[in-house]
């Protein structure tokens, strides 16, 4: 029996998300409340500094969200899929997602059709997207916020010069 | 660029460039040049330091420059104050900042935080690009090149930060770079393999102490303060000195090099050896980072 997801009349459709990702393509796009958002959090109260470590902006819970995993695709095997009522994501945002979803497709809709198609790509400078895994980073103890630049497939951190997979990342 | 931050923003000319200028200090070091009067240069160390702190005051102050040096311990970080407010503050009062801290990434954080010209006198285990100046200058003008030389890095490559800038350096340079460390010491891969692809350098690891072929030793100490065991730290610092009958092995003009301190690694009747590079190679501090100081004010 096939499942069914409603349409949705205004929103955003991410397509060809890897399979099993999408769950981490919420937390990107703070569609849901962060999971590492907690872990930083609690981390921060054994560090010394009075600062908390780079931390996502405040999600965005006001939408009604799909998340479909597994699903059967003829280009990737598995793929998931994402819809989001209400909130168009702008390609600069969805760019984000490349970091675990490279060949994830953005279908921004209007009055129930697909008006703008694009697929995403991994920015060179990435902003705010997680914090540096290295405890030792000083923008974990200092700074409010990240910055990666993206080197084959990895990424740097702009302050401790550290390369991370985007997996380090993200999950 | 005003900022001296990370090797990795200097290209080749820029470094010849700063050797050059170095090599001219060197010659007239005792002269007084009284090329920046008025200026003044924070120097804020938030961990010990001898050599950096000392070398860059002396050079700022052989510049005609005033140093205002700030000490973690008598500051107003020990009673909390975040690094950016005290950064504001001292970029407030001086026309340069020279900046040593125990977090990764901290004087990239100061360059943006400051106005004026920042320079990393060491980041954590990131980076030092001046005693990676310092070293190039020193082989060039011991060996006339670095362009093929067979250099050594030898001992604890995993924590210290000099070795780190350094391996980007000589691969730029085009050293031919061995890598000698105890098991579980070695050298962090990543820089590796970025030297490799980006400079085709010829890297290559070993776990034995052997100077033999080396053109270059640069040995650097077993970093103690690390490790949780002091006894395993103990074990693997015995198990790498340069005693005087490993140096019969080396080739005759081989130099012997050392950011210092150097603790037992390398004992004291090794000082008088010829091959012992390592108060000379101290004392180009001054020199080198008068050209590193000029070029951050010409440029800032």
């Amino acid at each position: 029996m096939p499942l069914l997801v409603e349409r949705i009349e205004q929103g955003t459709v991410i397509d060809r998300i890897e399979a099993f990702a999408g769950i981490h393509v919420l937390e990107i796009l703070k569609l849901v409340p962060s999971n590492q958002a907690a872990r930083q959090s609690e981390a921060s109260g054994n560090e010394k500094s009075s600062r908390s470590p780079a931390s996502p902006a405040k999600p965005d819970l006001a939408h009604r969200v799909a998340l479909v995993i597994n699903v059967p695709s003829r280009h990737m095997g598995r793929k998931d899929i994402l819809k989001i009522e209400g909130r168009e994501i702008k390609p600069v945002e969805a760019n984000k997602i490349a970091l675990i979803a490279p060949r994830a497709r953005l279908n921004v809709i209007r009055a129930g059709k697909v008006v703008q198609k694009v697929d995403v790509k991994l920015p060179s400078k990435l902003e705010d997207i997680a914090a540096c895994p290295n405890p030792s980073c000083i923008s974990r103890l200092e700074r409010e916020a990240s910055v990666f630049s993206a080197e084959k497939g990895r990424l740097r951190c702009a302050y401790c010069e550290r390369l991370f997979s985007t997996y380090e990342l993200v999950v | 660029m005003a900022d001296l931050i990370s090797i990795r923003d200097l290209d080749k000319p820029t470094i010849e460039k700063l050797l050059s200028v170095s090599e001219k200090m060197e010659k007239n070091l005792f002269t007084s040049y009284d090329k920046f009067p008025g200026k003044v240069a924070a120097t804020l160390f938030f961990e010990p330091s001898t050599r950096t702190h000392l070398s860059f005051q002396t050079a700022a102050q052989r510049l005609g420059m005033s140093v205002v040096p700030y000490y973690h311990a008598a500051s107003s970080s020990t009673k909390g104050e975040s690094l950016s407010d005290t950064l504001k503050i001292v970029d407030g009062y001086a026309d340069l900042l020279v900046i040593r801290h125990p977090a990764e990434g901290s004087a990239r954080y100061a360059a943006e935080v400051c106005r004026h010209p920042v320079i990393n006198a060491g980041d954590g285990g990131n980076q030092h690009p001046t005693q990676t100046l310092i070293d190039l200058y020193t082989i060039q003008k011991a060996k006339g090149k670095i362009k093929g030389l067979n250099v050594s890095l030898i001992g604890d490559l995993s924590h210290a930060r000099a070795m780190r800038s350094l391996l980007y350096g000589l691969a730029m340079f085009g050293a031919k770079v061995k890598l000698i460390a105890p098991r579980g010491l070695e050298m962090d891969s990543q820089i590796v393999e970025e030297v490799k692809e980006k400079f085709d350098a010829q890297v290559e690891a070993s776990e034995q102490l052997d100077l033999a072929g080396a053109d270059v030793a640069y040995v650097c100490r077993i970093q103690k303060e690390r490790f949780s065991d002091p006894y395993q730290a103990a074990k693997m610092q015995a198990s790498f000195r340069i005693m005087p009958e490993l140096l019969l092995d080396a080739k005759q003009d081989m130099i012997l090099l050392h950011p210092l301190p150097k603790i037992d690694e390398i004992p004291a009747e090794v000082d008088a050896s010829p091959h012992a590079h390592y108060f000379q190679q101290a004392s180009h501090g001054v020199p080198v980072r008068m050209a590193v100081l000029e070029h951050a004010l010409k440029e800032g």
